[in-house]
């Protein structure tokens, strides 16, 4: 497990390819940020329904740690995830 | 009487334990200073997956949180919120800071902002920052140790002696294993903590109002404004979001935390860890639940001191067995002391490195070092610890002046990594501009909008940056065409 490559920038597509990821991570980060503060917490700060008990607005943070945590699951099988880019 | 002594036995039980496993895992790379520091640069997932972890759920974490949701309801959720985004900059950042760390020996924040900007005093102006800021921090859980055996034992153990036990056991470790000592036991100690955190957060609310739904039912009845923002005390939405934004993305500029990623093997490992590092948050939702329980449970005698919700709950309310009382101490003990352990040999090694190895030590030999930074271990444990002892009260307080500061280093550090064109006179300009813009709104004219007073010299910082940036570059341009 001695990679650089991951750092490594290659011609062409890889670069159209590096972009995308790369723009699509910071696109799944900042919405995650924002729902975890103002604005997007604010739709969601009540009570009813609740969620296995818990009130609404706690359920969205538990959700919402979820949801951060399977993007970056994915973001990081596409990268690293299995031999190609050992 | 004799349930004192279980709860101490239990948590003596629990102290030896920690100390074996941490002198034992003493290895194979202890003798060479990037052996000590960086672990030889060869720790694995699941090691430095505990080693970040385990350092952020410090004493405040454990008692702290039950505290903000009893005193303050749903604002408490700012800390699953920046806690959750802390690995947005592990993810971004560590990659590139743990492969500049392999290709050019860094150990420290120091080395690289020292040898980017070609700057010795820069340098150490950031040794020096991370140091002061780092005492207070692990003062902090020496003192929620004592604190924790105190009350526990009904001051069988008195609060010197507790602190004392505690940090002695870290001080061992720490000395004789370095990062290899710390990795083995915050992964006994993260263990710790999860099972201990979960099963007193559900047995609690189970005891008390027989489930988690009937008491979060109980609690929209009597006192709702507990369950929404702003929540009890009336926190506002720009103090809360710019509260989470600061702690997030601030926090990776301490030592304790940016240290780490130059001991991953390599960037994958870091990225790796950064995915499962929202799942961390997790084990603060029962300590959640636990202080959304003393609402109701404490409504007709308020405490005196929030903090104090868990350890009351537990030992007054719900009755437990002095096995599970020891327990408890042991789990929150794990907090303190696996966090204290990080803070120790950050510092230690930060005050080495940064500090007296361009000053005192400049022509000392890599064994001279070793064995500098393991008597600082001591010294600067022995220090927080008298600090402890002396004043407990106003720490909190330096701690979060040290927060806002340390935030100051962000641009430094970004200039460092993405942005080879910015100068060292920028950077210092606006870190000392961000600092003292800091310091203003938040002890003097207090900070506008509410908001928290970081963003705010987070701004300034910024823009007498751009200013500086600017300003060089035209006349760096201006004597390239005379």
């Amino acid at each position: 497990m001695t990679s650089h490559n991951n750092l490594a920038v290659s011609e062409g597509d890889t670069s159209t390819m590096n972009k995308t990821y790369h723009c699509l991570v910071g696109l799944h980060f900042a919405i995650c940020t924002l729902a975890m503060i103002w604005p997007g917490a604010l739709i969601a700060n009540r009570i009813e329904p609740t969620v296995l008990g818990l009130p609404f607005l706690f359920a969205w943070y538990i959700l919402w740690m979820l949801v951060l945590f399977a993007g970056m699951w994915v973001a990081f099988v596409v990268r690293h995830g299995g031999d190609r880019h050992e | 009487m004799s349930d004192s002594v279980i709860v101490v036995g239990v948590t003596l039980a629990y102290l030896a334990m920690v100390l074996v496993v941490g002198l034992r895992a003493r290895g194979q790379s202890s003798s060479s200073l990037e052996g000590y520091v960086a672990g030889g640069r060869h720790v694995g997932v699941v090691i430095l997956f505990f080693i970040l972890g385990a350092e952020i759920f410090s004493a405040f974490a454990f008692l702290g949180t039950p505290g903000w949701a009893y005193q303050r309801g749903a604002p408490a959720f700012y800390i699953l919120a920046y806690l959750s985004l802390v690995p947005i900059t592990i993810w971004a950042l560590g990659p590139r800071v743990a492969r500049l760390g392999r290709e050019r020996g860094y150990l420290t924040q120091g080395d690289m902002i020292a040898d980017h900007y070609r700057s010795k005093p820069l340098g150490m102006l950031a040794g020096i920052i991370g140091v002061v800021a780092l005492v207070p921090y692990l003062t902090i859980q020496i003192a929620g140790a004592g604190l924790l055996f105190q009350a526990a034992t009904d001051g069988m153990i008195p609060f010197w002696l507790g602190a004392l036990l505690a940090f002695v056991v870290v001080a061992a470790y720490v000395f004789c294993s370095g990062l290899n000592g710390i990795g083995w036991t915050n992964l006994v100690q993260g263990v710790m903590m999860i099972f201990i955190a979960w099963f007193l957060g559900l047995a609690v609310s189970e005891r008390l109002y027989g489930g988690v739904g009937e008491m979060f039912a109980q609690i929209q009845q009597a006192a709702p404004e507990y369950l929404t923002l702003p929540g009890a005390t009336d926190m506002n939405w720009g103090y809360f979001s710019t509260a989470v934004l600061v702690s997030a993305f601030g926090g990776a500029m301490w030592p304790h935390l940016f240290m780490k990623f130059y001991s991953a093997d390599s960037g994958r490992t870091l990225r790796k860890v950064s995915v499962f590092y929202p799942l961390y948050a997790y084990l603060l939702v029962p300590l959640l639940l636990i202080g959304f329980a003393g609402i109701l449970a404490f409504a007709d005698a308020p405490l005196a001191r929030a903090d104090t919700v868990l350890l009351r709950l537990v030992m007054d309310m719900a009755d437990f067995s002095p096995w599970v009382i020891g327990l408890m101490l042991s789990g929150a003990l794990a907090a303190a002391m696996s966090t204290g352990a990080n803070l120790a040999h950050t510092a230690a090694i930060v005050l080495v490195r940064d500090v007296l190895g361009p000053t005192l030590m400049q022509r000392a030999d890599e064994r001279a070092t070793v064995t500098a930074t393991r008597w600082s271990v001591l010294g600067l444990s022995l220090l927080a610890y008298v600090i402890a002892l002396l004043n407990p009260a106003s720490l909190v307080m330096i701690l979060l002046t040290a927060y806002g500061v340390i935030v100051q280093l962000f641009p430094m550090v970004l200039g460092a990594l993405f942005f080879p064109s910015l100068r060292r006179h920028s950077v210092m300009a606006g870190a000392v501009a961000g600092s003292l813009a800091f310091l203003l709104f938040d002890f003097g004219i207090g900070s506008p909008l509410g908001w928290h007073a970081g963003v705010w010299g987070m701004l300034v910082n910024l823009a007498v940056l751009g200013l500086c940036q600017a300003f060089t570059v035209r006349s760096v341009a201006g004597r390239a065409d005379a």
